[in-house]
């Protein structure tokens, strides 16, 4: 009888404290830094929906929330809404101290493929034997920052930064011009502190998709992937590569750049192949035969978030060049995009239906009785 | 149940207890399931089938489909090949390769002649391959319509009406706007005069191995639940218009590793160079050390 509590009764807090104490027996000896260590990648993933890298805030959110990583971005976004915006600074992915690079496009790429840290090709045996192993096994996800020497499965790892500095896998696609310049240059602009809507430009429009919810992201982008009624392109990516890369501003007296720290991230440049057309019903409509790019970006190394925002900035570039009516699916779509992938808005919304709704609820119930109310009567009289 | 079949289960529930899984990682009840289902496919040739595809130890779209296909039909006295885009090397390969061998014990092989049983992503070998060898392919992408419709209800009805005119139309609108087919791989093919089927993501320049080929091909989408075959000896045809011919990769120059003309290629840089070589890397291994 929630609607008959009111807050005199002290009902939030000890609601609260119910749901603290069951945590604290399921989580006990669990702190902030045991989190962050034993499960880095769900620290990523809330520092990456939040837009907000700070690894023992994330870890201390992802604590309060009891593992809700909804409520944990939830609680960072609200700290950090908080906190004044002292400078933007550009980061140079020419700077990347690259952990991890690999080329499904190509077999042999320039500079090289590294696989790095990775349970990609590990199979997926629940190992049920020791649930905190000392030393991370075979199967075991070794997703730390200071990640161990080599790929799970021992080939072509690296320690640490690799020496050389690479070359874009997609250079040389775009020399060749069978790449299509995509469809606007991107301009940093901020979604958090400025009023933006959909076709406010490229920037905010990566930043939407670099903060977007990654179920939300993921699912959407395996519907491109999967092909959902148009001519969908085939996406390849051309290039992951995943790295820390420093963050520098001017320095407040002398103005020269100056470290003040590093992130990792994951970046994804993906190649789309349609030669079709370009979806209009006219049969002769030339044909602009080359591939389109799409980047993505993600904090930390939670991969599926670059590879889903790369294909999803790809599709709505390829849709970019399509003539005006042209029917298409969300993926393809900026405006739908912008409104289904942020997972704040949409755990939010979803779960706001919790709250009471009698008076609104009346409303309806008074006009579905008004309209059989008056049915009735027609009924009657004929 | 009969006690002999009693028998039976408590037998394949200790091994399982025993070493974790079972023999071929799969339980025999979802064995069963896959072989009726292919069994179907080879009587049905082009047809897709559908089949309770099971969760495995790899995620869904890395071969989950193939696995289940192999790990099915596998036998203990066979030769087992898994390659990757034509990679005896590559990780995926190995990594389905281990999983395979670690379950069953069979003996593996990089020698496509060799095997009898081959789990393949995205090539057909360029050897000739024997009457008996079984070839397991991964398909990503099970229907040739979902192009047209992306409806499973749809296209299922279009398959049992042999309605194929909207795969014609696009055929047919890709040559007036750009004068040739836009399909690269995956290209649809007419399966002895029946079904259209698409044979997975190899290259076009795979596609004539298929036709009435000896060794019986099976194919396997996991993350789809579908399974469907081509045997031995089945006409399999690339849809094009009399006037259009089919067309193949085409390769400029021959292969700088082995020097080979007749093999599908792929661009690689070596030293800042751009280089075509074999993508089939034992075989192009196999060229080099005959001449050495």
């Amino acid at each position: 009888m929630y609607t008959t509590v009111k807050e005199t009764a002290g009902a939030i807090d000890a609601a609260a404290e119910l749901a603290a104490a069951r945590r604290a027996i399921a989580t006990e000896g669990w702190s902030p830094s045991a989190i962050a260590t034993r499960l880095p990648l769900l620290v990523d993933q809330v520092m990456a929906e939040a837009g907000v890298v700070e690894l023992r805030v994330a870890a201390r959110a992802l604590d309060q929330a009891a593992g809700d990583v909804s409520r944990a971005v939830s609680l960072v976004r609200a700290w950090a809404a908080c906190l004044p915006r002292l400078d933007h600074c550009r980061v140079n992915l020419a700077d990347l101290a690259v952990e991890r690079r690999i080329t499904p496009a190509m077999r042999e790429p320039e500079g090289g493929q590294y696989l790095g840290a990775s349970v990609d090709y590990a199979q997926r045996l629940l190992d049920l034997a020791d649930p905190h192993p000392a030393t991370p096994s075979v199967n075991g996800n070794d997703g730390t920052r200071t990640s161990s020497p080599g790929g799970s499965d021992g080939s072509a790892g690296a320690v640490g930064a690799l020496p050389t500095p690479f070359t874009r896998a997609a250079a040389r696609l775009e020399a060749e011009d069978v790449v299509a310049p995509p469809a606007s240059v991107a301009r940093a602009r901020d979604r958090t502190r400025e009023a933006l809507d959909a076709g406010a430009g490229r920037g905010p429009f990566l930043q939407a998709l670099a903060r977007g919810e990654t179920g939300a992201l993921t699912a959407v982008a395996y519907t491109a992937v999967r092909g959902t009624g148009d001519d969908s392109p085939d996406p390849t990516i051309v290039e992951l590569r995943s790295g820390t890369v420093p963050v520098r501003v001017p320095h407040g007296l002398t103005g020269a750049p100056v470290v003040v720290g590093e992130i990792a991230v994951t970046m994804v440049e993906l190649a789309l192949y349609r030669a079709h057309g370009d979806g209009s019903d006219d049969e002769t409509a030339s044909v602009d035969a080359r591939l389109t790019m799409g980047v993505g970006v993600t904090v930390g190394r939670l991969e599926r978030r670059a590879v889903s925002a790369a294909l999803l900035d790809g599709r709505v570039a390829r849709a970019a060049q399509d003539p005006p009516n042209t029917p298409h699916s969300p993926s393809d779509d900026e405006e739908w995009l912008l409104i289904a992938l942020d997972g704040q808005e949409a755990t939010g919304f979803v779960e706001h239906l919790k709250l009471p709704h009698h008076v609104t609820f009346t409303s309806e119930l008074d006009r579905i009785r008004a309209v059989r109310h008056r049915e009735t009567r027609l009924g009657e009289e004929t | 149940m009969t006690g002999s079949a009693l028998q039976e289960l408590a037998a394949s529930y200790r091994s399982f207890t025993e070493s974790g899984y079972a023999w071929g990682y799969l339980d025999e009840q979802a064995k069963r399931e896959v072989r009726r289902a292919l069994l179907k496919a080879v009587c049905l040739p082009g047809h897709q089938v559908p089949f309770a595809s099971r969760e495995m130890p790899v995620a869904r779209g890395w071969g989950s489909g193939g696995l289940q296909v192999t790990l099915s039909v596998v036998d203990p006295d066979d030769v087992v090949k898994v390659y990757d885009q034509g990679d005896d090397e590559s990780l995926n390969a190995q990594a389905l390769r281990d999983l395979i061998t670690r379950t069953t014990g069979v003996s593996v092989t990089t020698d496509a002649r060799q095997a009898t049983l081959i789990q393949t992503r995205h090539r057909i070998p360029e050897d000739e391959l024997a009457d008996n060898t079984v070839l397991v392919l991964q398909v990503p992408v099970a229907d040739p319509l979902r192009r047209v419709d992306p409806r499973p209800s749809v296209t299922r009805r279009m398959h049992a009406d042999g309605d194929y005119t909207p795969v014609w139309l696009y055929l047919y609108e890709d040559h007036a706007r750009m004068g040739r087919s836009s399909f690269s791989h995956s290209y649809p093919c007419e399966v002895e005069g029946g079904y259209v089927m698409t044979p997975t993501p190899i290259p076009r320049y795979d596609v004539p191995c298929l036709d009435d080929a000896p060794f019986l091909a099976l194919f396997g989408a996991g993350r789809e639940a579908t399974v469907y075959a081509v045997p031995p000896h089945t006409r399999v045809r690339p849809l094009a218009f009399d006037d259009r011919p089919f067309e193949r990769e085409q390769f400029d120059q021959p292969c700088h590793r082995c020097g080979s003309s007749s093999t599908y290629l792929i661009e690689e840089v070596i030293d800042g160079q751009l280089r075509w070589a074999c993508s089939d890397t034992d075989w192009c291994r196999r060229q080099r050390e005959a001449r050495s």
